[in-house]
């Protein structure tokens, strides 16, 4: 009984086909390489940061079919065949801010901004699954992304201000 | 010439004239009042559209073309002297272009650099690491500073372990201990902190020809310039360092680390751009941290709370280096006729510390205040009384008075009052420091043939909103909104500014902004008046114009620009010095609001309350937001914050973000905060830095609260439940 | 990490026949929230995954009268917000929720979490070749040792990591597990085993095997169950302790219990004095205390977790109270 050879990959490069911010990319890369690495040394999509790679910070916070994931513990080979959005996805291709980004910027939700597109990544999940979070619920969810600089309570609040403009918006 | 006049320095109620002189150049301060159209105002951050769409780009961003990336071979053993290298493995090495030994061959951490490597992939370096082949003679170590403080523990330096940093005598605290009502002695424990910031540290070096360039994740290019230059003896002008953004710093990147000229050699043996990025793990081990405390504070006072004297003796470690004082907010918080201090720094085989936000004085307020409510609890009196009539900050005590309305604190009951399982409690701290700002910086500001303009300054952005403030500042001066002010920092090649950190860039860096732009709008106004032939009190700078006031007559600057050989207008200024100030230093308090669960030893901070002076608030908003960023690092260091070591081998345990914990979003007190103007003096912008005074109560308050949740002091910090229930049965049998 | 090739396997046949080869050096992917870091920190080299991801219904959550079975790639995201979990087995809906971070529980798969790795900072460390590792030495039995078991962890104090297994192990639940030998069916509660029984692996999977599915039998009517768990950090820690506690109630009598604690043993730490002490009973105050004091009887703390057994004791305390006066709501 033996398997599929066809199944197995690597150890050595191999080309992989995903499909980053609705464009689909070619890589050759070991079945090693996170989506972190791809996305930042072969793609120079930097937006997703590095900063703990062990999945303890959440800086590197991406989405995999829409939902919210930490790239550094990621395999790229793992995201094959699925959607992933990165920070830089998320504004419209003409560069207008999503509503989040946009709050964050008017309610200062970032201070040295290295966790910020993390943060944003993690409450555009939040309010695509739950449109009108609560106050504990949106704290709930930023629960995987550390701050340093503190800037918590602005970040809560523009989480909040988004959802009521999006809100708003979807009412028109 | 210096110029003698009197402004009206303090704030509403305690308004009065200070004889100062100011300057000769420099723009008159504004006034208290004053009625500014962009300073003091919500502007969000300039560069918050780049940072929320993950545009910016920091130094662990950056590529370029042919680049190599570097590995660090890192001494595993606390002390130990090189034997024997062989690199010639690494070297052969089909992807390695260039291997570099380390001039030291003595090793006093674990994490102290040996070799590095520089290859074409990172993996490939970290493979390379590995076939060089080290011995090492393992020496004997310490790294617990209280057994380094014993004779006989290995010497970390020649000259012993221990070092008298600091030792201070006023009065005679003997008399005066015996001559008070009540005294009381304790023992307060802080531990090693790390700065964590969420970039680390790195470096990407290219050489051309002679020409160094470096982008490195700095606080302070030119402070690295400097050192960079030396270490390579590389004359400084054909240094460059540049830092755009930098994702925090808190202290750690004030000073040059070895990845820089690390990067820096590997590139120049390599013939090709070198990036060295520190790994988390090594970030944590390597590249500072802050000192640990040990204070036995002794405390007398008469029966009404006046203190009479005060004996600071204490010691701590920032492992092998020094600066492990935390007396220096003494002074400035609370008067002491009688005064002694003794300080040790200890040396122990373990990572430097560095400055860290408000170094000292975080781990000394904590001390100072748990001293001051012990001593209270012992004569029976309100703390905050107490700490009324000892604080020689007329700021302060305002503060105090408006601080303790908003917390409630006429609902704090006597200490481990509270009834039942989850007990509430209160406390209160101070805050000093000096953050009126140094001479020494350049700005320069600039109209280009198009009417835009521009500042820039070798200042560096590292969260604080620096880009923002300048912006605003200039903005104001020339009349025009702070998103028409383009602003440009972090490099050497700009004009001079000092580094980031303690406090001192807002307040000495807008200062020379506004003088530059003073002069840039007082050229324009003098020429537009020769090419107009309008009298000068008749024309007004606004909308990137010189107009006639009552006519429609204007000329603009692009046009006066464009009228210059370079098409282009510049104006430079330096921040003079410091005139006189109305209170020594900035000064602020907090209150602070916990539960604990005397079930579990679970702390949780309700609430703060934060009411600060900083001079003029430039930006409330980010000021809201540096005020935030204290209180959250206070808090993290009061209940999370501690680096563990095991002392039989000298290893660092929790060098990673999931064992050595910062505060997350679920911890997160309702944090109010109360901004106290002042008319400050100092400069010309008035501004007084916040960064430091944010977090230098936060944890003595938390402590302070806790404390009087449980009746119980606990005398280590983090106050981690296994330190809560310990304390709680250790207390229980002593009843018993 | 170490290069490794990727097997993706489509069905579990094809799962354990790819697990066999490479002498054992192969691992399971699931989530891989918790194999990539090992991987990182090299506590694990292997040769080869095996990514489960690929097979067919091994994410289903199926619930009928008989009980509760959830396929080993159901994420701990979806176990914590199942309506007919949290209405089921509350004590497990609660545990994972109260695992890791959003993120990680979106990627975190229940076979995960059970078989995940111990955290022991020595373990984690590549500096120390601990008896976890095949060395001859515990490190933090007389080392920092704060987080550590003060059950069970004689030859090596580590705790099992998993806030959802205290919670299982409580619903009585059995883990199918699948190797080319076979399918075989055990109480989860036999499924993790102590040091002294193995000290380099937590349960008895053999290196060809895979957990395939867990199934948590209904509970009695009149049962009421919680997890009750403490950390340093709420945003996202481990366990210093954590307690699940399964009560049936019948009018006021406890007719059956269950507790069995976290982050205090190597394994899910079952209490069957302090489940004697409550059978049979109406619960009040000085029962509750007397269980709980019988719960820790046997604790044998090292130099710097003796916290753990009083915050043990404690969090029982509670949990009990709690359930008693939610039944008595009802
Ligand atoms: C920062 C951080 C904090 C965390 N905090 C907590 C916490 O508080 N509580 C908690 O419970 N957990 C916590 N975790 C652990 C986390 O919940 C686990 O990483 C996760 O549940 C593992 O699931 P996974 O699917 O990603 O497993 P993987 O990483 O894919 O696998 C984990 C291990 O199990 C093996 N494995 C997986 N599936 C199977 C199978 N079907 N059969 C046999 N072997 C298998 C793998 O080979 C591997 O050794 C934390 C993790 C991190 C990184």
């Amino acid at each position: 009984m033996l398997p599929l050879m066809a199944n197995i990959l690597g150890p050595g490069k191999v080309p992989l086909t995903l499909e980053i911010n609705a464009r689909r990319v070619e890589v050759s890369a070991e079945p090693r390489a996170t989506l972190l690495e791809i996305l930042r040394d072969h793609l120079d999509l930097t937006g997703t940061k590095n900063v703990c790679e062990m999945g303890e910070c959440g800086a590197c916070t991406v989405h995999l079919d829409g939902v919210a994931r930490y790239a550094c513990l990621t395999l790229a080979v793992e995201a094959v065949g699925r959607r992933v959005t990165t920070i830089e996805g998320l504004s419209s291709a003409n560069g207008t801010l999503h509503p989040l980004q946009q709050a964050f910027v008017e309610k200062d939700g970032l201070q040295c901004g290295f966790c910020t597109p993390g943060q944003v990544m993690a409450a555009a999940a939040l309010l695509a699954e739950n449109p009108s979070p609560s106050h504990d619920e949106i704290r709930a969810a930023m629960a995987g992304n550390i701050c340093r600089c503190g800037a918590y309570p602005k970040i809560f609040e523009a989480v909040a201000e988004a959802a009521a403009r999006m809100k708003s918006a979807r009412q028109d | 010439m210096a110029k003698k006049t009197k402004l009206k320095l303090g704030f509403p109620g305690h308004f009065k004239q200070v004889a100062v002189s100011l300057p000769a150049g420099d723009p008159v301060p504004w006034e208290f009042d004053a009625d500014l159209k962009v300073v003091g105002k919500r502007v969000p951050r300039v560069d918050g559209p780049d940072k929320v769409s993950g545009k910016a780009r920091y130094t662990f961003d950056l590529r370029l073309p042919g680049m190599l990336h570097a590995a660090v071979l890192r001494c595993p053993h606390p002390h130990a002297r090189l034997r024997r290298i062989d690199t010639s493995k690494a070297k052969a090495h089909p992807e390695v272009r260039a291997v570099l030994v380390m001039e030291e061959k003595e090793y006093r951490f674990a994490g102290a650099e040996v070799a590095a490597v520089a290859a074409t992939t990172l993996a490939a370096a970290r493979q390379a690491l590995g076939l060089i082949e080290v011995q090492y003679e393992k020496l004997p170590f310490v790294t617990d500073p209280d057994l380094a403080r014993r004779p006989g523990a290995p010497k970390v330096r020649t000259e012993g372990n221990v070092e008298v940093s600091l030792e201070t005598r006023r009065g005679s605290v003997e008399t005066a201990f015996r001559e008070a009502d009540a005294v009381v002695e304790l023992t307060i424990r802080t531990p090693v902190a790390l700065h964590t910031c969420l970039e680390g540290h790195g470096s990407l070096a290219r050489w051309e020809g002679d020409l160094l360039t470096v982008w490195d994740s700095t606080q302070a290019v030119f402070d690295v310039r400097d050192s960079l230059a030396r270490a390579l003896k590389h004359p400084p002008e054909n240094v460059r360092i540049i830092k755009d953004h930098a994702g925090g710093g808190f202290g750690s990147k004030l000073q040059m680390w070895s990845q820089t000229p690390i990067a820096a050699r590997l590139a120049k043996l390599a013939g090709a751009p070198v990036r060295l990025l520190l790994s988390r793990h090594e970030d944590f081990l390597c590249t500072g941290n802050r000192h640990s405390s040990v204070q036995t504070l002794k405390l007398g006072a008469s029966r009404d709370g006046t203190f009479k004297a005060i004996s600071w003796r204490a010691y701590g470690t920032g492992g092998i280096e020094g600066g492990a004082e935390t007396s220096r907010a003494v002074d400035g918080l609370y008067r002491f006729p009688n005064l002694e201090v003794h300080e040790e720094n200890v040396y122990t085989h373990a990572g430097p510390a560095c400055p860290m936000r408000a170094p000292g004085h975080v781990q000394g307020v904590v001390a100072l205040e748990a001293a001051i409510d012990t001593l209270s609890e012992k004569l029976g009196l309100d703390p905050l009384e107490v700490r009324l009539k000892n604080d020689p900050s007329e700021i302060r005590k305002a503060e105090l008075s408006v601080g303790a309305e908003r917390i409630g604190w006429s609902r704090r009951g006597p200490s481990g009052s509270n009834p039942g399982a989850r007990k509430r409690g209160l406390g209160v701290a101070g805050t000093t420091w000096d953050g009126s700002g140094l001479p020494g910086p350049e700005v320069e500001v600039s109209i280009g043939a198009g009417g835009e303009v521009t500042a820039t300054c070798g200042t560096q952005d590292i969260g604080t909103g620096t880009r923002t403030i300048l912006a605003q500042v200039v903005a104001e001066e020339l009349g025009i909104s702070a998103a028409e002010v383009t602003v440009r920092l972090g490099d050497s090649y700009f004009p001079y500014s000092i580094l980031s950190g303690g406090s001192l860039t807002a307040a000495s860096v807008t200062p020379a902004a506004r003088a530059a732009a003073a002069k840039a709008r007082a050229s324009l106004l003098r020429f537009a008046s020769k090419e107009l032939g309008d009298k000068l009190e008749d024309l007004e700078c606004s909308d990137h114009q010189i107009r006639v006031r009552g006519s429609n007559r204007s000329l603009s600057w692009e046009h006066m620009a464009q009228d210059t050989p370079s098409g282009r207008l510049s104006f430079k200024a330096e921040r003079q010095g410091n005139f006189a100030g109305f209170e020594p230093a900035a000064a602020g308090c907090q209150f602070a609001e916990v539960e604990v669960d005397t079930d579990t030893g679970e702390v949780r901070v309700v609430k703060v309350v934060a009411v600060h002076d900083s001079g003029r608030i430039l930006n409330p908003l980010l000021w809201e937001s540096q005020v935030n960023g204290g209180v959250i690092q206070g808090i993290s260091f009061a209940l999370l914050e501690q680096r563990v070591i095991d002392h039989r081998y000298g290893t660092v345990l929790n060098a990673d973000m999931e064992t050595y914990k910062v505060l997350g979003a679920l911890e997160v007190p309702e944090i109010e905060i109360i901004p106290f103007p002042v008319a400050a003096g100092f400069n010309n912008t008035q501004v007084i830095g916040i960064g430091e005074p944010a977090i230098i109560p936060t944890a003595a308050a938390v402590a302070n609260a806790v404390a009087n949740a449980l009746g119980v002091r606990i005398g280590e910090l983090p106050i981690t439940p296994d330190r809560v229930l310990g304390a709680l049965e250790s207390h229980a049998k002593g009843r018993r | 990490m170490n290069p490794f090739e990727y097997a993706s396997a489509d069905s579990l046949d094809d799962a354990v026949a790819l697990l066999r080869e490479k002498k054992g050096r192969v691992r399971v992917i699931a989530g891989g929230t918790d194999l990539i870091p090992q991987m990182k920190s090299g506590v694990a080299e292997p040769e080869r995954l095996v990514d489960l991801k690929g097979i067919p219904g091994l994410d289903r959550v199926e619930i009928s009268a008989g009980g509760l079975r959830l396929g080993t790639l159901v994420p701990l995201t979806e176990i914590a917000s199942h309506p007919g979990i949290r209405e089921s087995h509350a004590a497990l809906a609660q545990g994972a929720s109260a695992a890791a971070s959003p993120q990680i529980r979106n990627a975190g798969t229940l076979g995960g979490n059970l078989c995940q790795r111990p955290r022991c900072w020595y373990f984690r460390n590549e500096d120390f070749h601990c008896r976890k590792k095949g060395g001859s030495e515990c490190f933090a039995l007389e080392g920092e040792n704060k987080y550590h078991a003060i059950f069970g962890g004689d030859d090596c104090c580590i705790v099992h990591p998993s806030d959802t297994a205290p919670a299982l192990v409580a619903c009585e639940a059995e883990a199918t597990l699948r190797s080319p030998r076979g399918e075989r069916r055990v109480p989860l509660a036999d499924f993790f085993v102590l040091p002294s029984v193995d000290v380099r692996w937590e349960n008895i999977l053999a290196k060809d095997e895979i957990l395939v599915s867990v199934f948590a039998p209904s509970p009695p009517p009149g049962t009421r169950a919680s997890y009750t768990k403490i950390r340093e950090r709420a945003s996202f820690d481990f366990a210093l302790a954590s307690v699940a506690a399964v009560l049936t109630f019948e009018g006021a009598t406890c007719t059956r219990a269950r507790i069995v604690l976290g982050g205090v043993a190597p394994i899910p730490w079952p209490c069957p004095a302090a489940e004697s002490v409550l059978v049979g009973h109406a619960l009040d105050d000085a029962l509750i205390a007397h269980a709980s004091n019988a719960a820790l009887e046997g604790a044998a703390p090292l130099s710097k977790n003796r916290y753990k057994v009083s915050l043990t004791r404690g969090i029982i305390r509670r949990a009990l109270a709690n359930l008693n006066a939610s039944k008595e709501g009802t």
